[in-house]
Protein backbone atom coordinates (compact mmCIF):
# COMPACT_ATOMS: atom_id res chain seq x y z
CA UNK A 1 0.00 0.00 0.00
CA UNK A 2 1.17 3.24 -0.92
CA UNK A 3 2.23 5.59 2.03
CA UNK A 4 -0.10 8.51 2.78
CA UNK A 5 2.01 11.69 2.63
CA UNK A 6 1.86 14.89 5.14
CA UNK A 7 3.67 17.97 5.33
CA UNK A 8 2.71 20.54 7.93
CA UNK A 9 4.38 23.74 7.18
CA UNK A 10 5.05 26.02 10.74
CA UNK A 11 6.47 29.35 11.78
CA UNK A 12 9.18 28.67 14.14
CA UNK A 13 8.05 26.79 17.24
CA UNK A 14 5.82 28.78 17.95
CA UNK A 15 2.94 27.40 21.05
CA UNK A 16 0.43 26.58 18.51
CA UNK A 17 3.44 24.96 16.63
CA UNK A 18 4.00 22.94 19.24
CA UNK A 19 0.00 22.07 19.79
CA UNK A 20 -0.47 21.38 15.73
CA UNK A 21 3.04 18.57 16.00
CA UNK A 22 1.31 16.78 18.71
CA UNK A 23 -2.06 16.44 17.51
CA UNK A 24 -1.09 15.26 14.02
CA UNK A 25 1.35 13.05 15.56
CA UNK A 26 -1.78 11.77 17.82
CA UNK A 27 -3.41 11.35 14.56
CA UNK A 28 -0.58 9.62 12.68
CA UNK A 29 -0.81 6.97 15.63
CA UNK A 30 -4.39 6.18 14.97
CA UNK A 31 -3.97 6.37 11.14
CA UNK A 32 -1.23 4.01 11.60
CA UNK A 33 -3.17 1.47 13.88
CA UNK A 34 -4.93 0.36 11.32
CA UNK A 35 -1.77 -0.62 8.97
CA UNK A 36 -1.59 2.69 7.01
CA UNK A 37 1.80 4.17 6.61
CA UNK A 38 2.13 7.79 7.13
CA UNK A 39 4.87 9.85 6.23
CA UNK A 40 5.30 13.22 7.71
CA UNK A 41 7.62 16.05 7.26
CA UNK A 42 7.40 19.01 9.23
CA UNK A 43 8.82 22.23 7.42
CA UNK A 44 9.86 25.17 9.30
CA UNK A 45 9.29 27.91 6.74
CA UNK A 46 11.47 30.75 8.83
CA UNK A 47 14.59 28.35 8.12
CA UNK A 48 12.84 27.64 4.21
CA UNK A 49 11.27 30.43 3.47
CA UNK A 50 11.40 29.48 -0.40
CA UNK A 51 9.61 26.02 0.59
CA UNK A 52 6.83 28.67 1.84
CA UNK A 53 6.42 30.29 -1.42
CA UNK A 54 6.75 27.41 -3.50
CA UNK A 55 3.74 25.78 -1.61
CA UNK A 56 1.75 29.40 -1.74
CA UNK A 57 1.11 29.06 2.31
CA UNK A 58 -0.78 32.01 3.37
CA UNK A 59 -1.09 30.63 6.85
CA UNK A 60 0.78 28.33 9.64
CA UNK A 61 0.21 25.94 11.02
CA UNK A 62 -0.99 24.30 8.27
CA UNK A 63 -0.77 20.40 6.88
CA UNK A 64 -1.01 19.15 3.90
CA UNK A 65 -2.32 15.80 2.46
CA UNK A 66 0.14 15.29 -0.82
CA UNK A 67 -1.10 11.75 -1.36
CA UNK A 68 -3.20 10.03 -2.16
CA UNK A 69 -4.75 12.41 -4.09
CA UNK A 70 -6.52 15.31 -3.72
CA UNK A 71 -4.68 17.67 -2.15
CA UNK A 72 -6.00 18.78 0.72
CA UNK A 73 -5.23 21.20 3.39
CA UNK A 74 -5.76 22.16 6.74
CA UNK A 75 -5.14 25.41 9.18
CA UNK A 76 -5.04 25.79 12.41
CA UNK A 77 -3.75 23.71 15.65
CA UNK A 78 -5.61 20.82 14.32
CA UNK A 79 -7.28 20.29 17.71
CA UNK A 80 -10.38 18.43 16.44
CA UNK A 81 -8.63 14.84 15.31
CA UNK A 82 -12.31 14.08 13.22
CA UNK A 83 -12.51 17.32 11.58
CA UNK A 84 -8.74 17.45 10.52
CA UNK A 85 -9.58 13.40 8.82
CA UNK A 86 -12.51 14.85 7.64
CA UNK A 87 -10.81 17.78 5.72
CA UNK A 88 -7.90 15.64 4.44
CA UNK A 89 -9.77 13.19 3.46
CA UNK A 90 -8.30 10.66 5.39
CA UNK A 91 -10.62 7.02 6.94
CA UNK A 92 -9.35 4.91 10.46
CA UNK A 93 -11.54 2.25 9.99
CA UNK B 1 -34.06 42.82 8.82
CA UNK B 2 -31.70 43.51 6.66
CA UNK B 3 -31.91 41.39 4.01
CA UNK B 4 -30.57 43.55 1.57
CA UNK B 5 -27.12 41.36 0.18
CA UNK B 6 -25.39 45.12 -0.85
CA UNK B 7 -25.91 46.26 2.91
CA UNK B 8 -24.00 42.95 4.19
CA UNK B 9 -21.21 43.41 1.93
CA UNK B 10 -20.60 47.06 3.13
CA UNK B 11 -20.10 45.57 6.81
CA UNK B 12 -18.09 42.72 5.70
CA UNK B 13 -16.22 45.82 3.66
CA UNK B 14 -15.75 48.09 6.35
CA UNK B 15 -14.91 45.57 9.13
CA UNK B 16 -11.32 46.36 9.96
CA UNK B 17 -10.79 42.56 10.93
CA UNK B 18 -9.63 40.52 8.15
CA UNK B 19 -13.16 38.52 6.42
CA UNK B 20 -12.16 35.40 4.05
CA UNK B 21 -14.66 32.77 2.58
CA UNK B 22 -13.21 29.87 1.59
CA UNK B 23 -14.63 27.32 -1.06
CA UNK B 24 -15.36 23.89 -0.07
CA UNK B 25 -11.75 23.12 -0.95
CA UNK B 26 -10.57 26.13 1.42
CA UNK B 27 -9.84 27.98 -1.57
CA UNK B 28 -9.60 31.62 -0.88
CA UNK B 29 -13.61 33.08 -2.71
CA UNK B 30 -13.68 36.47 -1.54
CA UNK B 31 -11.45 39.03 0.71
CA UNK B 32 -12.59 41.80 2.60
CA UNK B 33 -9.90 45.14 1.81
CA UNK B 34 -8.54 44.59 5.56
CA UNK B 35 -6.99 41.25 3.83
CA UNK B 36 -5.18 43.50 1.94
CA UNK B 37 -3.14 44.84 4.68
CA UNK B 38 -2.95 41.76 7.08
CA UNK B 39 -1.42 39.83 4.20
CA UNK B 40 0.50 42.10 2.37
CA UNK B 41 -1.11 41.38 -1.38
CA UNK B 42 -3.52 42.87 -3.52
CA UNK B 43 -6.90 41.27 -3.06
CA UNK B 44 -6.98 40.29 -6.73
CA UNK B 45 -3.81 37.90 -5.63
CA UNK B 46 -5.43 36.50 -2.48
CA UNK B 47 -8.55 35.51 -4.13
CA UNK B 48 -7.87 31.73 -5.81
CA UNK B 49 -4.72 31.05 -3.42
CA UNK B 50 -5.30 27.98 -1.08
CA UNK B 51 -5.82 28.93 2.61
CA UNK B 52 -6.93 25.55 3.92
CA UNK B 53 -9.69 25.10 5.90
CA UNK B 54 -9.38 25.82 9.70
CA UNK B 55 -9.71 23.28 12.10
CA UNK B 56 -10.02 23.60 15.97
CA UNK B 57 -11.59 22.53 18.83
CA UNK B 58 -11.07 26.29 20.32
CA UNK B 59 -13.61 29.24 19.86
CA UNK B 60 -10.46 30.58 18.22
CA UNK B 61 -7.19 29.45 17.59
CA UNK B 62 -3.99 31.34 16.79
CA UNK B 63 -2.98 31.10 13.17
CA UNK B 64 0.23 33.11 11.89
CA UNK B 65 -0.32 35.12 8.74
CA UNK B 66 2.26 34.40 5.79
CA UNK B 67 3.52 39.02 4.97
CA UNK B 68 6.23 39.01 2.58
CA UNK B 69 7.42 41.94 4.33
CA UNK B 70 6.65 42.08 7.86
CA UNK B 71 7.35 37.67 8.43
CA UNK B 72 4.83 35.96 10.33
CA UNK B 73 2.08 38.46 11.75
CA UNK B 74 -0.25 36.52 14.94
CA UNK B 75 -3.77 36.51 14.54
CA UNK B 76 -7.07 35.24 16.49
CA UNK B 77 -9.13 33.54 13.95
CA UNK B 78 -12.57 32.44 14.27
CA UNK B 79 -14.54 30.47 11.26
CA UNK B 80 -18.23 29.67 10.85
CA UNK B 81 -20.03 27.83 7.89
CA UNK B 82 -22.15 30.00 5.77
CA UNK B 83 -24.46 28.70 3.44
CA UNK B 84 -24.72 30.82 -0.08
CA UNK B 85 -26.53 29.84 -3.35
CA UNK B 86 -26.62 26.02 -2.15
CA UNK B 87 -22.87 26.06 -1.57
CA UNK B 88 -20.84 25.63 1.93
CA UNK B 89 -18.26 28.20 2.27
CA UNK B 90 -16.29 28.74 5.23
CA UNK B 91 -16.02 32.54 6.82
CA UNK B 92 -13.00 33.18 8.55
CA UNK B 93 -12.41 36.32 10.61
CA UNK B 94 -9.05 36.71 11.36
CA UNK B 95 -7.75 39.69 14.32
CA UNK B 96 -4.85 40.89 13.82
CA UNK B 97 -3.54 40.52 17.90
CA UNK B 98 0.44 41.55 16.89
CA UNK B 99 0.39 44.61 18.10
CA UNK B 100 -1.42 43.49 21.35
CA UNK B 101 0.79 40.87 21.93
CA UNK B 102 4.22 42.87 21.06
CA UNK B 103 2.51 45.57 23.75
CA UNK B 104 1.95 43.65 26.30
CA UNK B 105 5.07 41.39 25.50
CA UNK B 106 7.24 44.64 25.99
CA UNK B 107 6.12 45.33 29.37
CA UNK B 108 6.84 42.30 30.60
CA UNK B 109 10.11 42.23 29.27
CA UNK B 110 10.73 45.44 30.82
CA UNK B 111 9.57 43.96 33.94
CA UNK B 112 12.05 41.15 33.94
CA UNK B 113 14.88 43.14 33.01
CA UNK B 114 14.08 45.71 35.73
CA UNK B 115 14.65 41.83 37.89
CA UNK B 116 18.40 42.16 36.81
CA UNK B 117 19.54 42.27 40.27
CA UNK B 118 17.32 38.84 41.47
CA UNK B 119 19.75 35.53 40.71
CA UNK B 120 16.70 33.50 40.37
CA UNK B 121 16.38 32.48 37.24
CA UNK B 122 12.88 33.97 36.14
CA UNK B 123 10.32 33.06 33.09
CA UNK B 124 7.19 34.24 31.89
CA UNK B 125 5.06 32.37 29.70
CA UNK B 126 1.41 32.49 28.46
CA UNK B 127 -1.06 29.87 29.44
CA UNK B 128 -0.51 28.05 26.26
CA UNK B 129 3.36 27.70 27.78
CA UNK B 130 4.96 30.44 25.29
CA UNK B 131 7.90 32.24 26.72
CA UNK B 132 7.25 35.70 26.70
CA UNK B 133 10.26 37.26 29.24
CA UNK B 134 13.33 35.85 30.87
CA UNK B 135 15.49 37.70 33.35
CA UNK B 136 19.14 37.92 33.06
CA UNK B 137 20.03 34.77 35.66
CA UNK B 138 17.55 33.06 32.81
CA UNK B 139 20.22 33.37 30.83
CA UNK B 140 23.17 32.87 32.85
CA UNK B 141 21.63 29.47 34.04
CA UNK B 142 20.09 28.26 30.63
CA UNK B 143 22.75 30.02 28.39
CA UNK B 144 20.22 30.84 25.84
CA UNK B 145 19.41 34.70 25.45
CA UNK B 146 15.55 35.87 25.41
CA UNK B 147 15.80 36.08 21.51
CA UNK B 148 16.41 32.38 21.36
CA UNK B 149 13.49 31.84 23.34
CA UNK B 150 10.89 33.86 22.84
CA UNK B 151 8.05 32.53 21.23
CA UNK B 152 9.49 29.00 22.44
CA UNK B 153 7.91 26.63 25.33
CA UNK B 154 9.86 25.28 28.02
CA UNK B 155 9.86 22.27 26.06
CA UNK B 156 13.37 23.63 24.50
CA UNK B 157 14.89 23.53 27.90
CA UNK B 158 14.01 19.93 28.49
CA UNK B 159 16.69 17.29 28.57
CA UNK B 160 15.53 14.87 26.34
CA UNK B 161 15.84 11.78 28.06
CA UNK B 162 13.00 9.11 28.77
CA UNK B 163 13.09 8.93 32.63
CA UNK B 164 12.72 12.41 32.81
CA UNK B 165 9.69 12.35 30.63
CA UNK B 166 7.63 11.51 34.08
CA UNK B 167 8.44 14.31 36.06
CA UNK B 168 7.51 16.67 33.59
CA UNK B 169 4.39 15.11 32.68
CA UNK B 170 3.51 14.89 36.82
CA UNK B 171 4.72 18.62 36.91
CA UNK B 172 2.04 19.11 34.11
CA UNK B 173 -0.73 17.48 35.86
CA UNK B 174 -0.20 18.62 38.87
CA UNK B 175 0.46 22.34 37.60
CA UNK B 176 -3.38 22.07 36.17
CA UNK B 177 -5.05 20.56 39.30
CA UNK B 178 -3.36 22.50 41.93
CA UNK B 179 -2.29 25.99 39.67
CA UNK B 180 1.01 26.12 41.28
CA UNK B 181 3.66 23.96 41.04
CA UNK B 182 6.84 23.57 43.49
CA UNK B 183 9.94 20.76 43.07
CA UNK B 184 13.01 19.91 41.90
CA UNK B 185 13.31 19.47 37.82
CA UNK B 186 16.45 18.60 35.83
CA UNK B 187 16.72 20.64 32.32
CA UNK B 188 19.18 20.92 30.13
CA UNK B 189 21.74 24.00 29.24
CA UNK B 190 22.21 24.83 26.13
CA UNK B 191 25.53 23.71 26.34
CA UNK B 192 24.05 20.24 26.62
CA UNK B 193 24.49 20.19 30.55
CA UNK B 194 22.01 18.38 32.23
CA UNK B 195 21.36 20.40 35.71
CA UNK B 196 19.00 20.52 38.27
CA UNK B 197 17.07 22.80 39.46
CA UNK B 198 14.39 24.24 42.11
CA UNK B 199 11.54 26.12 40.21
CA UNK B 200 8.37 27.24 41.67
CA UNK B 201 5.44 28.16 39.53
CA UNK B 202 2.87 30.35 39.53
CA UNK B 203 -0.28 31.71 37.65
CA UNK B 204 -1.27 35.07 36.66
CA UNK B 205 -4.66 36.18 36.27
CA UNK B 206 -6.26 38.57 34.80
CA UNK B 207 -9.38 41.06 36.41
CA UNK B 208 -11.78 38.17 35.36
CA UNK B 209 -10.01 35.15 36.53
CA UNK B 210 -8.68 34.17 33.25
CA UNK B 211 -5.22 32.54 33.10
CA UNK B 212 -3.25 34.75 31.13
CA UNK B 213 0.52 34.13 32.20
CA UNK B 214 2.90 31.26 34.35
CA UNK B 215 5.60 32.97 36.23
CA UNK B 216 8.52 30.27 36.87
CA UNK B 217 11.24 31.33 39.38
CA UNK B 218 14.29 28.94 39.62
CA UNK B 219 17.63 28.14 41.19
CA UNK B 220 20.26 26.34 39.98
CA UNK B 221 20.77 23.25 41.92
CA UNK B 222 24.10 22.26 41.13
CA UNK B 223 25.26 26.05 43.08
CA UNK B 224 22.79 25.22 46.23
CA UNK B 225 24.13 21.24 46.41
CA UNK B 226 27.61 22.89 46.20
CA UNK B 227 27.10 25.40 48.85
CA UNK B 228 24.80 22.19 51.12
CA UNK B 229 28.67 20.21 50.39
CA UNK B 230 30.38 23.23 52.00
CA UNK B 231 28.02 23.79 54.85
CA UNK B 232 27.66 20.21 55.67
CA UNK B 233 31.50 18.38 54.85
CA UNK B 234 34.80 19.19 56.49
CA UNK B 235 37.05 20.56 53.77
CA UNK B 236 39.95 18.28 54.40
CA UNK B 237 38.72 15.15 54.27
CA UNK B 238 35.55 15.53 52.70
CA UNK B 239 33.62 13.36 55.84
CA UNK B 240 30.93 15.32 57.70
CA UNK B 241 31.71 18.21 59.91
CA UNK B 242 31.09 18.64 63.40
CA UNK B 243 27.63 20.91 62.93
CA UNK B 244 26.20 18.29 60.73
CA UNK B 245 27.18 15.46 62.36
CA UNK B 246 25.37 17.29 65.75
CA UNK B 247 22.12 18.32 63.55
CA UNK B 248 22.38 14.10 62.92
CA UNK B 249 23.13 13.33 66.52
CA UNK B 250 20.02 15.77 67.56
CA UNK B 251 17.78 13.77 65.07
CA UNK B 252 18.70 10.72 66.57
CA UNK B 253 18.18 11.93 70.30
CA UNK B 254 14.44 13.01 69.32
CA UNK B 255 14.12 9.52 67.72
CA UNK B 256 15.26 7.47 70.90
CA UNK B 257 13.22 9.77 73.29
CA UNK B 258 10.01 9.28 71.38
CA UNK B 259 10.67 5.96 69.89
CA UNK B 260 12.83 3.91 72.44
CA UNK B 261 16.07 1.96 70.65
CA UNK B 262 19.54 3.17 70.63
CA UNK B 263 22.49 4.66 69.31
CA UNK B 264 26.22 4.24 69.68
CA UNK B 265 28.76 7.06 69.46
CA UNK B 266 32.60 6.29 68.79
CA UNK B 267 35.06 8.70 68.99
CA UNK B 268 38.38 8.36 68.63
CA UNK B 269 41.82 10.22 68.22
CA UNK B 270 45.18 9.42 66.65
CA UNK B 271 47.91 8.73 68.73
CA UNK B 272 51.12 10.87 68.61
CA UNK B 273 49.93 13.03 65.75
CA UNK B 274 51.43 16.31 67.01
CA UNK B 275 54.65 14.27 66.79
CA UNK B 276 53.74 13.33 63.24
CA UNK B 277 53.37 17.05 61.93
CA UNK B 278 56.36 18.24 64.57
CA UNK B 279 58.78 15.44 62.38
CA UNK B 280 56.55 15.63 58.87
CA UNK B 281 54.95 18.65 58.60
CA UNK B 282 51.50 19.80 58.46
CA UNK B 283 50.83 19.12 55.11
CA UNK B 284 51.68 15.19 55.62
CA UNK B 285 49.71 15.57 58.69
CA UNK B 286 46.80 16.54 56.72
CA UNK B 287 47.10 14.07 53.98
CA UNK B 288 47.61 11.50 57.02
CA UNK B 289 44.31 12.08 58.08
CA UNK B 290 42.97 12.37 54.73
CA UNK B 291 43.77 8.55 54.72
CA UNK B 292 42.45 8.08 58.04
CA UNK B 293 38.97 9.15 57.06
CA UNK B 294 39.48 6.70 53.61
CA UNK B 295 40.22 3.86 55.91
CA UNK B 296 37.21 5.10 57.89
CA UNK B 297 34.65 5.27 55.16
CA UNK B 298 35.98 2.13 54.12
CA UNK B 299 35.07 0.29 57.69
CA UNK B 300 31.70 2.00 58.77
CA UNK B 301 28.33 0.80 57.31
CA UNK B 302 25.89 2.64 55.02
CA UNK B 303 23.64 4.05 57.65
CA UNK B 304 26.47 5.02 59.89
CA UNK B 305 27.80 8.52 60.05
CA UNK B 306 31.32 9.57 59.93
CA UNK B 307 32.85 13.10 61.08
CA UNK B 308 35.60 15.30 61.42
CA UNK B 309 35.27 16.19 65.20
CA UNK B 310 37.87 18.77 65.20
CA UNK B 311 41.93 18.70 65.05
CA UNK B 312 42.56 14.81 64.85
CA UNK B 313 39.44 14.10 66.23
CA UNK B 314 36.81 12.09 64.81
CA UNK B 315 33.25 10.95 65.19
CA UNK B 316 31.08 8.04 64.12
CA UNK B 317 27.44 8.13 64.62
CA UNK B 318 25.74 4.51 64.97
CA UNK B 319 22.07 4.56 64.52
CA UNK B 320 20.12 1.53 66.16
CA UNK B 321 23.48 0.27 67.53
CA UNK B 322 24.30 -1.07 70.86
CA UNK B 323 27.24 -0.75 72.20
CA UNK B 324 28.81 -4.36 71.79
CA UNK B 325 28.31 -3.92 68.14
CA UNK B 326 29.32 -0.53 68.31
CA UNK B 327 32.56 -2.19 70.17
CA UNK B 328 33.30 -4.78 67.08
CA UNK B 329 33.37 -2.29 64.77
CA UNK B 330 35.53 0.32 66.84
CA UNK B 331 37.63 -3.20 67.15
CA UNK B 332 37.75 -3.63 63.47
CA UNK B 333 38.34 0.14 62.38
CA UNK B 334 41.58 0.09 65.07
CA UNK B 335 43.23 -3.09 63.93
CA UNK B 336 42.37 -1.84 60.41
CA UNK B 337 44.44 1.30 60.81
CA UNK B 338 47.16 -0.03 62.89
CA UNK B 339 47.61 -2.37 60.01
CA UNK B 340 47.59 0.19 57.32
CA UNK B 341 50.94 1.24 56.27
CA UNK B 342 51.44 4.96 55.89
CA UNK B 343 53.75 6.23 52.88
CA UNK B 344 55.06 8.56 54.25
CA UNK B 345 55.08 8.31 58.26
CA UNK B 346 54.95 4.39 58.40
CA UNK B 347 52.22 2.88 61.08
CA UNK B 348 49.29 5.05 62.73
CA UNK B 349 47.44 3.86 65.78
CA UNK B 350 44.21 5.27 66.60
CA UNK B 351 42.70 5.35 70.35
CA UNK B 352 38.84 4.60 70.81
CA UNK B 353 36.10 5.46 72.79
CA UNK B 354 32.51 4.00 72.58
CA UNK B 355 29.29 5.02 74.46
CA UNK B 356 25.21 3.89 73.35
CA UNK B 357 22.67 6.70 74.43
CA UNK B 358 20.74 6.22 77.05
CA UNK B 359 17.32 7.48 76.97
CA UNK B 360 16.76 10.52 79.17
CA UNK B 361 20.46 11.26 79.09
CA UNK B 362 21.34 14.41 77.74
CA UNK B 363 24.01 14.91 74.89
CA UNK B 364 26.57 16.74 77.20
CA UNK B 365 26.23 13.37 79.46
CA UNK B 366 27.03 11.47 76.56
CA UNK B 367 29.55 12.81 75.42
CA UNK B 368 31.36 13.52 78.60
CA UNK B 369 31.16 9.10 79.67
CA UNK B 370 33.14 9.52 75.67
CA UNK B 371 35.53 11.42 76.50
CA UNK B 372 36.29 9.68 79.57
CA UNK B 373 35.96 6.22 77.34
CA UNK B 374 39.28 7.66 74.80
CA UNK B 375 41.05 9.37 77.65
CA UNK B 376 40.83 5.91 79.28
CA UNK B 377 41.69 4.39 76.33
CA UNK B 378 44.60 6.80 75.88
CA UNK B 379 46.25 5.67 78.55
CA UNK B 380 47.47 2.82 76.95
CA UNK B 381 47.11 3.80 72.98
CA UNK B 382 45.88 1.81 70.01
CA UNK B 383 42.85 0.56 72.34
CA UNK B 384 39.44 1.04 72.28
CA UNK B 385 37.53 1.29 75.41
CA UNK B 386 33.76 1.64 76.46
CA UNK B 387 32.42 4.26 78.23
CA UNK B 388 30.48 3.13 81.75
CA UNK B 389 26.46 2.79 81.88
CA UNK B 390 25.21 6.42 83.41
CA UNK B 391 24.74 5.69 86.88
CA UNK B 392 21.18 4.90 88.70
CA UNK B 393 20.88 8.82 89.19
CA UNK B 394 20.64 9.12 85.33
CA UNK B 395 18.32 6.14 84.46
Amino acid sequence: MTAIVLRLYIAGKTATAERAIGNLRRLITEIEETGQRVDLEIVDILEQPQLAEDERILATPVVIKKLPEPLRRIAGDLSALDQVLIGLDLQVR
Amino acid sequence: MLRDETAFRSLVELSSDTILLLDPDGTVAYANPAAERLFGRPLDDLVGEPFGGIVTAEEQSDIYITHPRLGHVATSARSTTIRLSGIAYTAIYLRDISERIRTEEERLRQFSVALNAVDQGMMITRSDTSIVAVNPAFTAITGYSQEEVMGHTPQLLRTGQPEDRESYTEMRRILEREGHWEGALRNRRKNGEIYEQWLNISPVHDDSGKLIYYVALFSDMTDINRLRQLAHHDYLTGLFNRAALQLHLDEELRRIARYGGVFSLIMFDLDHFKAVNDSYGHDTGDRVLQQIAELTLDEVRDTDIAARWGGEEFMILLPETDSDDALVLAERLRRCIAATAFPETGSITISLGIAAAHRDETLEDMLMRLDQALYRAKESRNRAELAPTPGPRDM
